[in-house]
């Protein structure tokens, strides 16, 4: 038989996601949606052995009007329910039952499409505690579909939910039998609508839908000549009107089937977490201790996947090669190559993992919403919302899953402006840099250089910030800061674990992709012509310090483009005596001291930190951003990353050490302002880094 | 007397009036949230630093918008 095609909606923190988890369990698939990067899960589950159910995760959404200055990611379920022909059997409408009066505006408007659908009562325990007492027939009644209580945390009421579902699709019943009040001008209006086609579905093409408003809905009238007419007539905005009918329409439902019964008193937590004084602090303690875990446990379990790798991994399979005696370009191609480009995507797992638990149970039990709240301020002096800052912060662990986490953010353009911020967050790899440095060459005072660099860090972030949002680069869609603090709730176990993992092992596998080509271009050519290629790239970094004898000390700038930390292990075994290649992230003293010699003064090597800092973000990060973005984002953050860090490197040591070559300082300079210059001069031809297109009109055959 | 809601204090309580013009995104958005002519709202708290202010709408659901937002919504205080 036919699978059931099925899309499952609902409103923000309506519980839709954990509801589809359950439904689907493990049979599903995740990728974005065509031009996006909004995740497309799809999953699959079988009825009573002989049906098949395919079952959409649609984004959450208020409402379905789409307005033309909304971001595509907004739009796309509007776009998706307005195409009229599409293959959809059934629509399953998952409702707060807890929060009735705000799900119910977008359940009439899904109800108005006329399509076959059920409503999935959800959190029905948490309604019961609020004393809210529904009558569940007299609901299904008043909206002309089947209605469900389900609890999507625990599962119950799963099973009667599916029985519905596929008995609703079969039978393609629950023909929209809704009906409104309209007052006398819409209702000649919505009279016009062309015969097939269900009466009610004008409305929204009247509230100015992108997709419907061209859709050709209307018998000898046009969308634009009816709202003109509307307009004269009705003595306020065409959607007020219709959104006044909506509401009065919730109103007199929930009067027929719910009864308020005594609440269970419940403590408001608000009244700490987002008090006026204690709010701040508790944010940041909150923040604090999330990022501890993570580091510190993170940290502990990834040193234990790096040490099996490096043992078992790595260490076996060359062996395992020399047994067989392969030859010795295939040993390099498979050890240094492809092992080890998957031995450092491997060692993100766990930090990566942690850290999308954290955001998930953040996310899910409310309280992001309120660090949103509390931090807005702060954010929105760089174009950013205030859900940023979480992103932010856990770049200063590690800016993969900083990159990633600027998935919440519910903007194209905010998204982003985040992750080109995110890159100048000094990751906790660059502190173990920064650490080796200051003993070597700043035993007093070495905490200051340390804190400075985090600063000169930010304060480029912000910079960046303001930059990029007050340039057109980023197009102009409304950013919408009014949302919702939804009730706090515990979150689901389960769910957060499985979006976790699905989350990194998500990176893992684009990741993996680019990094192995890049370790074997380092790896493989790098060994033999290391010194003869250190001394040819010397030159370029003269103007920062760098002397034509510390050839070794570009050659770690270069294999810092694989992973920051690899930027130890190289100069130690470059300056020690003897040539050993280790991965350690510790420094010999004698090598230590040859850095020392071969650095010169504490100028060149604070420049030279400068840069680390500054300069091209890992490769990690780089398929991060591709993956999150694009790929010419992902260019636009590494030049732009290294030009102002050669740039700044450099703008300090002739600064420092006073020589005033004025020419070299110039050239700075000139190269900050043009790179300024450029990101306004993109607006203004509006060219290039073009995302998305018009959306495709949908026309109605009739 | 027809105010914007960032000229309201913490508890008071007001009726919508009207929303003066804003982006279309906005509105709808007001509108599917229930803030529309002859509705109730109530100033919970505002964030620190001058941030956003936490509404109580009809149905007892919380939001938060920023106050150049708040602003379009023209209200009528309500004196108990």
């Amino acid at each position: 038989m036919k699978p059931i095609q099925a899309a499952i909606l609902g409103n923000p923190n309506s519980g839709k996601s954990t509801l589809f988890n359950g439904l689907t369990g493990s049979h599903q698939h995740t990728g974005n949606w065509p031009g996006v990067t909004v995740e497309q899960a799809c999953g699959l589950f079988n009825y009573k052995a002989d049906i098949d159910v395919e079952l959409i995760d649609l984004p959450g959404c208020y409402s379905l009007v789409a307005t033309s200055d909304m971001s595509l990611d907004e739009s796309l379920t509007s776009k998706y329910l307005s195409d009229l022909d599409a293959n959809l059997d059934i629509i399953v409408n998952v409702v707060d039952a807890s929060n009735l009066a705000r799900d119910l505006y977008l359940t009439l408007q899904l109800l108005e499409m006329g399509r076959p659908m059920v409503v999935a009562l959800n959190c029905y325990d948490l309604a019961k505690k609020q004393g809210k007492v529904i009558d569940i027939k007299a609901l299904a009644q008043e909206l002309g579909c089947a209605v469900v209580p389900v609890v999507a945390k625990t599962g119950a009421g799963l099973a009667e939910l599916k029985d519905a579902l596929v008995f609703n699709a079969r039978e393609n019943l629950s023909k929209a039998s809704l009906e409104y009040l309209l007052p006398q001008p819409l209702l000649e209006v919505i009279d016009k609508v062309k015969g097939n086609l269900p009466k009610l579905l004008g409305l929204r093409a009247l509230e100015g839908d992108l997709f419907l408003c061209n859709a050709n809905l209307f018998s000898d009238i046009t969308v634009d000549g009816a709202r003109d007419q509307l307009a004269g007539e009705l003595e306020q905005d065409v959607d007020i009107s219709i959104a006044k009918v909506r509401r009065h329409k919730i109103h007199e439902i929930l009067n027929q089937t719910v009864r308020q019964g005594q609440a269970a008193s419940q403590f408001d937590l608000d009244k700490i977490l987002l008090h006026p004084v204690w709010g701040l602090p508790i944010f940041l303690l909150i923040m604090y201790s999330m990022f501890g875990f993570c580091t510190e446990i993170g940290g502990m379990l990834q040193s234990g996947v790096e040490h099996v790798s490096e043992h078992y991994l790595i260490g076996g399979a060359s062996k395992l090669l020399q047994a067989i005696s392969a030859p010795n370009w295939l040993q390099t191609i498979l050890v240094a190559g492809v092992l080890q480009g998957l031995q450092i995507t491997l060692t993100f797992v766990p930090v990566l993992t942690l850290m999308f638990i954290c955001l998930s149970i953040l996310e899910n039990s409310g309280y992001m919403a309120r660090a949103a709240f509390l931090v807005d301020k702060i954010m929105q002096l760089f174009g950013l919302p205030g859900k940023s800052f979480v992103p932010m912060i856990i770049g200063f662990g590690c800016n993969v899953p900083a990159v990633m986490g600027a998935r919440t953010l519910n903007n194209y353009r905010e998204r982003v402006l985040a992750i080109l911020m995110t890159p100048f967050m000094s990751c906790s790899a660059r502190l173990a840099i920064y650490a080796i440095f200051v003993a070597a060459f700043f035993p007093k005072g070495g905490q200051n250089v340390i804190f400075s660099l985090y600063l000169v860090g930010i304060l480029v972030a912000m910079l960046t910030g303001i930059a990029l949002s007050s340039s057109a680069l980023l197009g102009s869609e409304a950013s919408i800061s009014l949302a919702e603090l939804p009730s706090y709730r515990v979150p689901a176990f389960k769910h957060v674990l499985r979006t976790a993992c699905k989350r990194s092992l998500n990176f893992v596998h684009k990741a993996v992709l680019l990094i192995i080509p890049l370790c074997l271009l380092f790896n493989c050519v790098g060994e033999r012509y290391v010194e003869q290629f250190g001394r040819k790239l010397t030159p370029i970094f003269a103007p920062m310090g760098i002397n034509e004898a510390n050839w070794q000390a570009s050659v770690g700038l270069v294999s810092g483009l694989i992973a920051k930390e690899a930027l130890i292990g190289t100069l130690n075994a470059l300056y020690s005596n003897e040539m050993q290649t280790t991965t350690m992230s510790t420094m010999t003293s004698s090598s230590s001291a040859n850095m020392v010699a071969s650095f010169g003064n504490v100028h060149a090597a604070y420049a030279y930190l400068l840069f680390t800092l500054l300069y091209f973000p890992c490769i990690s990060v780089v398929a991060a951003m591709a993956k999150e973005l694009n790929k010419k984002w992902a260019l636009f953050s590494v030049i732009w990353s290294t030009v102002l860090a050669y740039s700044v490197a450099t703008g300090y040591y002739q600064l420092a050490t006073q020589q005033w070559r004025l020419p070299v300082l110039g050239a700075c300079s000139a190269v900050l302002i043009a790179m300024l210059l450029v990101v306004r001069v993109v607006t203004w031809r509006n060219a290039g880094f073009k995302r998305r297109q018009l959306p495709t009109l949908i026309s109605v055959s009739t | 007397m027809v105010l914007g809601i960032s000229q309201l204090g913490v508890g008071d309580k007001a009726v919508v009036r009207g929303i003066s013009s804003v982006s279309a995104a906005l509105k709808q958005r007001l509108l599917a949230f229930g803030i529309l002519p002859n509705s109730l709202i109530e100033i919970v708290r505002l964030a620190p630093l001058g941030g956003p202010v936490q509404l109580r709408l009809q149905g007892d659901f919380m939001i938060s918008m920023r106050k150049e937002e708040a602003q379009a919504v023209k209200v009528e205080k309500i004196t108990a």
